[in-house]
């Protein structure tokens, strides 16, 4: 039996047609030789054989019919949640864009009051802020839906929001450039944008909501 | 083939019930003869063949492009037919054979159409014989063997079917074939 288990492999090998040429005759060789191997190699073969012989059954034919009543009917809820699946990056795209609208919107609304950066020196007057002669701010200051009266002297960047500069005695806008004896950072007004984008997403929401509501 | 079933898996991720319908039509017949050797009998084979489907479309999600479908259907329908003989030794009403020296069943007397049992005795003794000596190999050899005789997939589409290294699939092939062989001789000598 000790030869059997040497070319038993081998033999699984043949009949999975893995055995190179030279393996073949080398194994062939044996197989003249050798009768225990021989029947073995036979009684494989008709394994094989009888196994490829195998009939196909039939099938039944009501087979497709029972599939096709057993599939789950796809409901709404399902669909979207499908597609949410199927594009995640797409879904995710549009949530954080309906949150930043949404944020956008709320923070505009709730921020009407006036506000502005803490200082000692600076004077509050109603929705007017007093920057007074002796003054010097230090850092950036920040302004919220006010006037302002610039007289002193800001060092770093003055950001207007919703704002705006008037002059003490001319009361009349001034060119931004006039006032850079002022300010020795950058002067920035933010209301022209926030009323730009403020339009915009009120746009772009309405035509969503159309779109949704039929 | 390959481009129309992208096409129609495409469909069925959508939901749509007659593209599943054309893979039903493409792919029953050789499940449901992978799962009568696995499992010896019309009514089981039936019922996995039926589960293996409805499985595929709810999980056709989880089937990724790069991946060929053969091999993933039958690795639905061995692990049904496993999980099938481990949990369930269901009932036989109409598969058990009629008496011990007679190899047809109630089921086959009610379907059989066509020329009488005795033109074929022959083949249908032979396949029982084999089919029964499949059925005493243990799972993981019966698989392989019906996997690879039945349903002539090649050893790679095999080992992608039952999620087992090709080597481990060689093994279990040879194994199964020397089972069978001891168990041919028996047959012969007795």
């Amino acid at each position: 039996m000790a030869c059997n288990q040497i070319f038993e492999e081998e033999l699984h090998r043949l009949l999975n047609s893995e055995l190179t040429h030279d393996e073949e005759n080398c194994l062939k060789h044996h197989l003249m030789e050798c009768k225990e191997c021989q029947t073995h190699y036979q009684e494989l073969k008709k394994v094989d054989h009888q196994l490829l012989e195998i009939e196909d059954v039939q099938i039944p034919n009501d087979l497709k019919q029972n599939i096709l009543n057993q599939l789950p009917k796809d409901s709404k809820t399902k669909k979207f949640s499908k597609s949410v699946k199927e594009h995640p990056l797409i879904s995710a795209a549009v949530v954080f864009f309906i949150m930043l609208f949404a944020s956008t919107l709320s923070s505009f609304h709730s921020n009407q009051q006036m506000s502005l950066s803490k200082h000692e020196d600076v004077i509050t007057e109603g929705d007017r802020v007093i920057i007074p002669k002796s003054a010097i701010i230090e850092g950036d200051f920040i302004v919220r839906n006010a006037e302002v009266v610039l007289e002193g002297k800001v060092k770093g960047n003055l950001t207007l929001v919703n704002s705006q500069i008037v002059d003490s005695h001319n009361h009349h806008d001034m060119q931004v450039a006039s006032w850079s004896h002022h300010v020795d950072g950058k002067v920035v007004e933010i209301d022209q944008y926030f009323a730009w984008m403020y339009h915009k997403v009120e746009h772009e929401f309405k035509n969503f909501l159309s779109f949704v509501t039929p | 083939m390959d481009f129309r079933l992208n096409q129609l898996i495409k469909q069925v991720k959508k939901g749509n019930h007659e593209a599943f319908g054309e893979i039903i039509d493409y792919y029953q017949h050789g499940v449901y003869q992978h799962c009568y050797r696995m499992l010896g009998n019309h009514h089981d084979a039936q019922e996995i063949t039926q589960e293996t489907f409805v499985r595929a479309y709810t999980s056709i999600q989880s089937f990724k492009h790069k991946n060929k479908f053969a091999p993933w259907l039958y690795r639905i329908a061995t692990n049904l037919t496993i999980d099938w003989m481990r949990k369930k030794k269901p009932l036989h009403i109409l598969d058990q054979p009629i008496s011990d020296d007679y190899s047809s069943t109630h089921l086959d007397q009610i379907n059989s159409e066509g020329p009488t049992p005795e033109d074929c005795l022959e083949i249908q003794e032979l396949n029982d014989t084999v089919q029964e000596a499949l059925l005493e190999l243990p799972i993981k050899y019966r698989s392989v063997i019906v996997l690879k005789y039945v349903r002539d997939l090649s050893l790679q589409e095999i080992a992608e079917s039952l999620d087992l290294p090709v080597g481990t699939v060689k093994t279990h092939l040879h194994r199964g074939r020397e089972a069978l062989r001891k168990s041919l001789v028996k047959t012969i000598r007795s």
